[in-house]
């Protein structure tokens, strides 16, 4: 007895362990007091002995923020001897303004499977002190925070005169490259500059590169210096702004200049004509009158559609005879309804029966054997033989064996009869 | 002061304005036509501030700017003029080429409603495309009305129905992209040398990158100083009001 206290308060203590450790939502910043643009990374965690598999991460919307996610992994580890199930998300996040910033709560939604039950964890809020930047920003600081290294290359070194020239910029490190603006350039004035396209590429764990192209013309022939590309940074680090340079190039233009630029001299000479004037003011925009415009046509044909309505007048009786006349023949339905159900013989009485209480409805007079020829005097010879064998057969019925099939027969040719009665009373 | 006062002054003004603003364009023109754009810039900014203003005058006001080399300005007054003579061939060889002297990329237009407000532009102005929507909006519902009262046609006219629906849906969407744009996230150019991006409406949100001049953007929001844009690619920021001139002379 004494061995199984022991086993039941063992027991109690595990199961309590493991609640104490099962379903914990973890979230961690790497630095919760970042520099704006500093890269920082958000990452939550849930632990569970849950099956993670199917588990969703809601992640708040970091507002303030530009933001790089990354693929979630699903792990394991060893928690008080009891393995558990780790899912972890990771968001590189980066300030885009100075403040307090509070970053909402991220969810974790496990769903319910025929194995466990589903879950819905919820985080605490986060708050993020994001401090400005130290003043003392070099003139060729564009925005970087992080670490950086530059380089340069001009492709092709030698070029015939007039033709352009291909610079690029490559910026390599670990900062905030979604944010980060090409170095300042400073080529001489006269030269035609064309910004390309930036592509920012992953060179490893934390490690990117963004290359800036340039396209240039030069504007003189011979061996042709380019100056030396300066590139400032913030360190968060060091607190500090760095400058990097770069080793100045050169390129070596070959052919004569002149022909090109006596072609954009007269080009420039080339003055463009003048359009005759006037001094009529022009409007953009339709006035107010033109916009009720559009109504007339949409009116004329609501006005047809109400006159359609209104030249069938005719229609509304013959639906209400209609109306009346599926009235009297459901009537008759129902009762024949119940004759299928009741006894033949007694099916036979209420088949008479729905008969006289039809022709009476019908000729609004009290109709029996008696008077039935002469209120039904008016009537096609054909129908008045059909509506005899009718009353007839279900009056002899009454008297003989029948079964259920005479019934159904009765009843269909009687109901076809009375069809016939309302098709000629139209 | 009362109010057949008030009349008269407006009047007065008006009966002033107007020659003055006409004898600035004669002005305008001998300056330019003599090579000074500078003077000729002024005598053009004189017409349009005193209220005439339709395409030629843009167009000019925009070459003008073009030959000094102003080249947000001009594509400015060009795309204003645009606005007046979308199927004008010089005026749109003149875009085309200040387009291409600007240090910008050529970027592809993504925004949805630009795209398709860019689809009309140089084709037909709003009047042109109002009137043109009004006329298949107004054939639509003659033939709705006579549907309803030729039975015998009703057949064909099922036909025809259905296929001027869809030009009437299409025509709407066109018109809709255009006044949406007109009225909601007017078009402006960036007129100044470059104009630090924002990822907010104040200095202390994170520069994020910068615009140059000749920029085409569209308002979405104004705050105090700041506005809104987005770009025909859709990048989003905001800038300092003072870095852009809208397009819409209102």
């Amino acid at each position: 007895m004494r061995r199984y206290i022991l086993l039941l308060c063992f027991t109690l203590f595990a199961v309590n362990l493991t609640l104490a450790q099962d379903n914990v939502v973890d979230v961690t910043i790497s630095n919760p007091q970042p520099f704006i643009g500093e890269r920082i990374v958000y990452t939550v965690t849930f632990t569970s002995s849950l099956d993670l598999s199917g588990a969703q991460i809601r992640l708040p919307q970091f507002v303030g923020f530009a933001q790089e996610p990354q693929t979630p992994t699903l792990s394991t580890v060893p928690v008080n001897n009891v393995i558990q199930n780790v899912v972890q998300q990771d968001i590189i996040l980066y300030p885009n303004r100075t403040d307090q910033i509070i970053i909402d709560t991220a969810t974790i939604i496990v769903p319910e499977t025929p194995f466990q039950s589903g879950i819905e964890v919820t985080s605490n809020t986060f708050p993020i002190v994001v401090s400005a930047l130290p003043e003392g920003a070099p003139e060729t600081f564009t925005g970087g925070v992080g670490q950086f290294d530059i380089s340069a290359t001009i492709d092709p070194p030698t070029i015939q005169a007039g033709n352009p020239n291909t610079l690029r910029i490559t910026v390599t490190g670990s900062g905030n490259f979604s944010q980060l603006t090409s170095p300042q350039l400073r080529l001489p004035d006269t030269w035609d500059v064309f910004p390309g396209t930036s592509t920012t590429t992953t060179t490893g764990a934390n490690l990117q590169a963004k290359t800036f192209e340039y396209q240039f013309f030069a504007d003189q022939t011979g061996s042709v210096e380019l100056p030396a590309i300066v590139f400032s940074y913030f360190d968060p680090l060091t607190t500090s702004y760095r400058t990097l340079t770069t080793q100045a190039g050169s390129i070596n233009v070959e052919g004569d200049f002149t022909a090109s630029q006596s072609s954009n001299t007269i080009q420039s000479n080339n003055r463009l004509e003048l359009k005759p004037m006037t001094d009529r003011p022009d409007t953009l925009l339709p006035n107010n009158t033109f916009w009720f415009l559009w109504l007339i046509t949409p009116c004329l044909a609501l006005v047809f559609a109400i006159s359609r309505l209104a030249t069938r007048p005719s229609q509304p009786k013959a639906t209400e005879t209609t109306r009346k006349q599926s009235k009297s023949l459901k009537a008759v339905s129902a009762q024949f309804g119940l004759a299928k159900n009741a006894d033949p013989n007694q099916a036979y009485a209420i088949i008479e029966q729905t008969i006289f209480q039809y022709l009476s409805s019908k000729y609004k007079q009290d109709i029996n054997s008696n008077n039935l020829d002469e209120a039904t005097a008016n009537l096609p010879e054909t129908i008045q033989q059909r509506l005899h064998v009718c009353i007839e057969q279900s009056q002899a019925g009454r008297y003989a064996p029948v079964t259920e099939d005479d019934v159904n027969k009765l009843i269909r040719r009687t109901y076809k009869t009375l069809q016939m009665i309302e098709e000629e009373r139209k | 002061m009362k109010f057949h006062h008030l009349i008269i002054t407006a009047i007065l003004s008006l009966a002033f304005v107007l020659p003055v603003a006409s004898q600035s364009l004669s002005n305008a023109e001998q300056a330019y036509q003599s090579g000074d754009f500078e003077t000729a810039i002024q005598f053009f900014d004189l017409t349009v501030s005193g209220g005439i203003s339709n395409g030629e005058i843009f167009y000019n006001y925009g070459t003008a700017h073009y030959q000094l080399g102003n080249v947000g300005n001009a594509l400015l007054n060009y795309r204003r003029a645009l606005q007046f003579l979308p199927r004008d061939l010089d005026l749109n060889i003149q875009i085309a080429r200040t387009r291409a002297l600007r240090n910008i990329p050529e970027v592809d237009t993504t925004h949805p409603i630009i795209l398709l407000e860019q689809m009309t532009e140089t084709a037909l102005t709003i009047n042109e495309l109002a009137i043109a929507t009004f006329v298949v909006w107004s054939v639509f519902w003659i033939l709705v009305a006579l549907y309803q009262i030729r039975k015998a046609w009703r057949s064909t006219l099922r036909l025809v129905i259905g296929i001027m629906l869809l030009f009437v849906l299409s025509f709407g969407a066109l018109l809709g992209a255009r006044l949406y744009i007109h009225l909601n996230m007017p078009p402006a150019v960036v007129t100044l040398g470059s104009a630090p991006v924002y990822s907010g409406p104040s200095i202390s949100y994170f520069r994020q990158y910068d615009l140059f001049e000749g920029s085409e953007i569209y308002i979405t929001e104004t705050q105090d100083e700041w506005s809104k844009f987005v770009t025909p690619d859709n990048r989003v920021g905001w800038v300092e009001s003072d870095n852009y001139t809208s397009i819409d002379i209102n």
